[in-house]
């Protein structure tokens, strides 16, 4: 009897434990296991596979990775064929409870190629550029695709999720109008960046990528190359170059000195400079870089 | 009616749609060599490669990969070795809906002994595969027919243990014949088992450490398989255990420093004139750096059993090819071969286009001639050989990383 008593206690305390156990997320970058902090709260416990130094583009898989998505509840895709590499991470993970969430359905996606797409463009995405979350207003379909995700895997705490989706959209809203003052004056400018990570960024706040520090997507920077840039640069006036921080400083160092713009490190995702800690403050940093351009 | 005709009838029923919604993931890779070397022969004479460039197209590998279903996918690797026409790898992997999250794969597939031997040779990051995998697995490494299965345990770190029944042709004949004397097949189905950890060290560094084991009966019971029942009944095993590791550091994305290595001890039954149980090992390790993403530079050592002949047949091995059924410098216990190698590699785009260039050292060590064929060579002189190599791949497959 006493046996049977102590199992129910077991029992009911593991299961007391489990009521109380936060929703598990992956996500595949730091932006948007940034964003679903923010939607989630103290009710998730959110990982990241990508860093915010490292090219999402290729990130090796690692049995580590399978471990953390084999306990999870969500994983959040990126998708657009960016994370490709993270179907290897969910088919290793053996999870058949794992909800996954691709999180650029609802996009309006920017530089989808038309007609045939292969390999003599370089490393083109064939479903359009990749990096939506760069415009803050993506932020908000972001976030509402994993607040759907969350109430779908822990339904008790709708509402908690509801408002604070609510609570961010509200905050994206006054840091957009905020953003918008303080790059008025870049407005209608042109800058050059290494790959096209910044066609969303460019898009939201008025600006527009006159060339890249890649001759194609993926390939890297030739001499050639480098020398139309440095004449475009100097035949349109541009003054600002922009880096990712996992991409070399060599090829944009180099034609800077040439053509007189300036390169800034811009981080492309959070986590990518020390200032960028978290998905609004990633646009912080981002708006004081383009201030700093206008000036 | 042709296969060509049934090909087309099928493809006009299917809703185009659908048709390609089913379509596989479709990758060709192409290896192309060239090489040089100093070659000798057991008179001490040059072969006649000797000093030549020599080139040869050296395998073509078709890659067909794709999902069956939400449960299952599949891969289908059809390689051109020389001449002929292969399958290299033809597999349904169930890798969901099963308990225990257990993976099981079935058809004939690279068997996982070891760490190395799961990776096509086209992903190391030199060109030849180690002698000692020529030897004891044969030229295109370990690979057989049978069931895998396998599963993650509930530990902490990553660790995974997995069970192969294979068909056994790494040791057998690739088709059993049946003993004359009492009807039983001469080889049996072989076993084997990895177990392997993976931890973070950091969140810069990775190590990985496998143990495999290996039993295989390759000669029934009909008297030492030789189908003499006056010699009296008895089985012959091949017994193989590994240990492996690897170790793998990335300072940054465009940069990777691996170390990587393999022990495999041997021992197999033989039947000449008395039985006897021959022991041997071999082993490789490797380190490569990756810098600047598309560029690679390291070096290799490797020591194998026996003296690997590299197809001149000069320094084969005494072991009677009907007693072996396998590469007879697997059951040389007391003559090896060595060999040192310096590599590098340039990717043009990711791996789609690859330039590898590997100059390898050969000793060997004849400590006892009677091994060999002809008992009369007492010592073999190294060779050098320098390989230039030329890998393209078109389509998604692209070789695979850790």
């Amino acid at each position: 009897m006493k046996t049977i008593f102590r199992f129910a206690l077991l029992m009911a305390i593991a299961l007391a434990g489990s009521a109380q156990s936060k929703v598990s997320i992956v996500a595949s970058s730091t932006d948007l296991a940034s964003i679903a902090t923010y939607v989630g709260g103290d009710l998730i416990e959110v990982q990241s596979i990508g860093q915010g130094k490292s090219n999402l583009h290729f990130v090796e898989v690692l049995p580590s990775y399978m471990m953390k998505v084999a306990r999870a509840d969500i994983y959040l895709k990126v998708g657009l064929a960016l994370d490709a590499w993270a179907q290897g991470v969910i088919d290793g993970a053996r999870n058949d409870k794992l909800l996954v969430v691709d999180c650029s359905t609802g996009i309006e996606v920017l530089g989808k190629p038309t007609g045939k797409v292969d390999a003599s463009m370089g490393d083109l995405h064939p479903d359009g550029n990749p990096h939506y979350w760069l415009d803050p207003r993506n932020g908000k379909v972001i976030a509402n695709n994993i607040c759907n995700a969350l109430i779908t895997v822990d339904p008790v705490h709708k509402a908690d999720y509801q408002s604070r989706l609510a609570a961010f959209e509200t905050l994206l809203d006054s840091k957009w109008n905020e953003w918008q003052e303080k790059t008025a004056a870049f407005r209608g400018a042109e800058v050059i960046t290494y790959h096209s990570s910044f066609a969303y960024l460019a898009n939201a706040f008025g600006f527009s990528v006159a060339g890249f520090i890649e001759p194609k997507p993926g390939i890297e920077p030739t001499a050639e190359h480098n020398n139309e840039l440095i004449q475009l640069i100097k035949g349109k006036h541009i003054s600002m170059i922009l880096r990712d921080p996992y991409y070399s400083a060599r090829a944009p160092e180099s034609i800077a000195r040439e053509s007189g713009a300036v390169v800034y490190v811009a981080p492309s995702s959070v986590g990518g400079t020390p200032s960028a800690k978290d998905y609004i403050s990633l646009f912080d940093s981002l708006v004081d870089i383009l201030v700093r351009g206008a000036k | 009616m042709t296969a060509r005709k049934y090909l087309l009838l099928f493809a006009l029923a299917v809703p185009g749609s659908v048709f390609a919604l089913t379509q596989p993931d479709i990758s060709a890779i192409g290896d192309f060599r060239g090489y040089t070397g100093n070659w000798i022969d057991s008179t001490d004479a040059k072969t006649s490669r000797n000093g030549n460039f020599n080139m040869r197209f050296e395998e073509l590998e078709v890659v067909l990969s794709g999902y069956l279903n939400p449960f299952a996918k599949a891969q289908i690797v059809i390689s051109t070795p020389g001449d002929g026409l292969e399958i290299e790898e033809a597999y349904a992997t169930i890798f969901k809906g099963l308990p225990l999250k257990t993976e099981v794969r079935i058809g004939q597939f690279l068997v996982d002994f070891g760490k190395l031997n799961l990776s096509h040779a086209h992903a190391y990051p030199f060109v030849d595969r180690p002698v000692v995998h020529r030897v004891l697995f044969g030229l295109d490494g370990f690979k057989d027919q049978g069931v895998s299965m396998n599963c993650v345990l509930p530990t902490r770190f990553y660790s995974k243990l997995s069970f192969n029944v294979l068909k056994g042709s790494v040791v057998g004949e690739d088709e059993a014949v049946e003993d004359p004397l009492d009807g039983r097949y001469t080889h049996a189905p072989i076993l084997t088992s990895r177990l392997n950890g993976f931890w973070s060290l950091s969140t810069k560094a990775d190590m990985d450490i496998g143990v495999s084991g290996f039993i295989g009966r390759y000669k029934g019971r009909g008297a030492y398989g030789t189908g003499d029942a006056e010699l009296g009944y008895r089985n012959l095993y091949a017994r193989m255990a590994a240990l492996d590791g690897k170790c793998k550091i990335r300072p940054n994305d465009y940069s990777s420093l691996t170390l990587q290595g393999e022990l495999i001890l041997n021992s197999r039954d033989l039947f000449t004139d008395v039985f006897e149980k021959r022991s041997n090992w071999g082993a490789f390790a490797f380190v490569d750096y990756r810098f600047r993403k598309r560029y690679n530079i390291g070096f290799a050592v490797d020591r194998a059993p026996g003296i690997y002949d590299n197809g001149d047949g000069d320094y084969e091995q005494n072991i009677p090819v009907e007693r072996s059924n396998t590469a007879t410098a697997a059951f040389d216990d007391k003559n090896a071969t060595k060999s040192f190698a310096l590599f590098t590699g340039y990717s043009l785009l990711e791996e789609t286009t690859l330039f590898r260039l590997t100059a390898r050292w050969t000793s060997f060590n004849i400590s006892d001639s009677s091994r060999l064929v002809d008992g009369s060579v007492e010592s073999k002189r190294g060779e050098f050989t320098l390989s230039a190599q030329m890998i393209f791949s078109l389509g998604p497959h692209k070789p695979h990383e850790f």
